[in-house]
């Protein structure tokens, strides 16, 4: 009797979760992003109880990577006061130059900041503590597993495939590029719409392949799915690089018309770009002054 | 003499813990789960991801100090109110021994039963992580030390809290308190800690603080660093003995004129 209870239970559980599957894989394989998926997750509530979970998981283990790059440090957002008062922030003593990209300072203050005395220090033994000042970074490559599982859990996790890219293939020892360049392209494939992906792409086409031609395509791209969206979700900063970037690349391959055009356009948005007035110069062309330029825009 | 009836008293305890730690097989569950994990992660190679040493090191020696400290603070937190409950306190308290004895014993019980638990989940995921050719450093040995006077905190202040508490509120309070004790000390960072005056404050209340998490030594073996100054874990030990002493006191601060 009680094996046959047991029985009826295992069947039960495996005939819901075979059917909250089937029913859940098939939405949740479309983009997130894509028009009326907020429709399929209202309709399929198995989609978007899985989507949760592989969300999750892939963001727990981003988190667990940062914490690998790190030897087990942990970092956070320096607050206002602590950037007033001088509180050490995060920078990098070797090649890594910008995965830090706000101020952030380590969970574990230094010895002139601790208000805790004894403890402080008697933690500052017990658990992974540096100076965030210059630090270095753990074998950037035993991190590489864990973006691998992130992005197969989360495959619309663009920043997994942009660190991932930039971190473990080119920023690691053994600096593989067309490493990097598969795995964003992996990126793309299920992130078709993603700015920053294809902005990625065409920086190491620019940088390291020196291929211009699919770097200003990439670029042309990125800024005009940037453009489509709403000012809060696009990161100024990098915008600004991705619009350098495709004047830079149309100057290397020679086309006058569009590096000036470009260039006028970027002033608009960025009138302080270096790259861009750089440009006007080189090309021995006054820069116009911005009224002009939103004139001809429109 | 007094000692010797004390050790006496303590080593009886004990045994009756160890048994009935063995009865419920609680235990062989963690063990269980602990290899599992470890497992689990390793499994990830089947599937071509390779170069996950330090992911299976993570996952096989966190869950072991989380499910040690949840076996930990289940123990401690049965120990007086399961006598209360079945009266069988009645015949203990009948017997020579006074109530600090008792609870000296049952101090005792709860700290061996966490300790040696977590001594064969750990020497179970050393041994499963060799075969996996992800040997552990030396660091190892002050991880292990480091957690039997974590194991005296937590068993002390569970105890005490069972004898405020029934034994699932004990359980509850202490489960939080415990797996959460980094919290508190994460918000006092908060505190500007330049000034010399809030140094003198706050010093002596962090000692009374859930400071669970100093006695863990994971992260250090996981990411391979080096040991530990000797210093530290001597400041470590005074510190894990001092303040499960406190709270053993205000545990029989409480019992001692309780009617049972």
């Amino acid at each position: 009797m009680a094996r046959a209870s047991i029985l009826l239970q295992l069947t039960a559980a495996l005939l819901i979760g075979t059917v909250g599957l089937r029913t859940a894989l098939p939405e949740h394989r479309r983009q997130p992003d894509s028009w009326g998926s907020q429709a399929i997750y209202e309709e399929a509530p198995a989609a978007s109880l899985v989507g949760s979970f592989r969300s999750s998981v892939a963001t727990w283990l981003f988190a667990r990577a940062q914490e690998y790059l790190h030897a087990g440090v942990i970092l956070r957002p320096a607050t206002k006061q602590e950037q007033d008062t001088g509180a050490p922030l995060a920078s990098h003593g070797d090649e890594m130059t910008s995965h830090h990209g706000s101020a952030e300072t380590g969970m574990i203050p230094p010895p002139g900041r601790d208000p805790r005395w004894v403890w402080g220090m008697i933690e500052r033994e017990t658990q992974p503590y540096m100076d965030v000042r210059n630090h270095r970074h753990h074998d950037l490559r035993e991190a590489l597993p864990l973006f691998r599982m992130m992005t197969w859990s989360d495959p619309y996790f663009i920043e997994a495939y942009s660190q991932g890219a930039y971190l473990v293939f080119s920023g690691a020892e053994s600096r593989n590029i067309p490493r990097a360049i598969e795995f964003l392209g992996e990126g793309l494939h299920y992130n078709p719409r993603s700015w920053q992906l294809h902005k990625d792409y065409a920086h190491y086409h620019f940088y390291n392949l020196k291929e211009y031609r699919t770097a200003r395509s990439f670029y042309e791209k990125a800024i005009a799915l940037a453009k489509d969206l709403p000012q809060e979700k696009v990161d100024e900063t990098e915008f600004e690089a991705a619009w350098a970037g495709l004047v830079q690349t149309l100057r290397q391959l020679e086309d006058r018309e569009a590096a000036l055009e470009w260039s006028t356009r970027g002033l608009l948005r960025f009138p302080r770009n270096a790259t861009c007035r750089r440009t006007f110069k080189i090309y021995g062309v006054p820069v116009p002054k911005l009224r002009d330029a939103a004139a001809n825009s429109d | 003499m007094r000692i010797a009836r004390e050790v006496q008293i303590c080593r009886a305890f004990v045994v009756a813990a160890l048994l009935e730690t063995l009865r419920r097989r609680e235990v062989f569950v963690l063990l269980v789960l602990s290899v599992f994990m470890v497992l689990g992660a390793y499994s990830f190679t089947f599937f071509g991801v390779h170069g996950l040493e330090l992911f299976v090191k993570d996952m096989g020696f966190s869950s072991v100090g989380l499910f040690s400290s949840v076996l930990g603070v289940a123990v401690a937190a049965r120990q007086l109110p399961e006598e209360i409950q079945r009266r069988t306190i009645y015949p203990l308290l009948a017997r020579p021994i006074t109530r600090w004895q008792l609870l000296l014993g049952k101090f005792a019980a709860a700290w061996v039963t966490c300790a040696v638990s977590f001594t064969a989940l750990s020497l179970v995921v050393v041994l499963l992580l060799t075969l996996l050719r992800i040997p552990p450093g030396w660091i190892f040995l002050q991880f292990l030390y480091s957690r039997y006077l974590g194991f005296m905190w937590l068993c002390g202040f569970v105890i005490f809290l069972s004898t405020v508490l029934s034994s699932s509120g004990a359980f509850t309070i202490g489960l939080l308190l415990t797996l959460g004790s980094g919290v508190f000390t994460r918000l006092l960072m908060f505190i500007d800690g330049t000034s010399g005056t809030m140094k003198i404050l706050l010093t002596p209340f962090c000692a009374f603080l859930p400071q669970y998490s100093l006695f863990d030594l994971t992260k250090k073996l996981v990411y391979g660093w080096e040991p530990v100054h000797p210093v530290a874990i001597l400041g470590l030990t005074l510190y894990g003995v001092a303040i499960s002493l406190f709270w053993l006191r205000m545990a029989w601060l409480r019992l001692r004129y309780q009617a049972v």
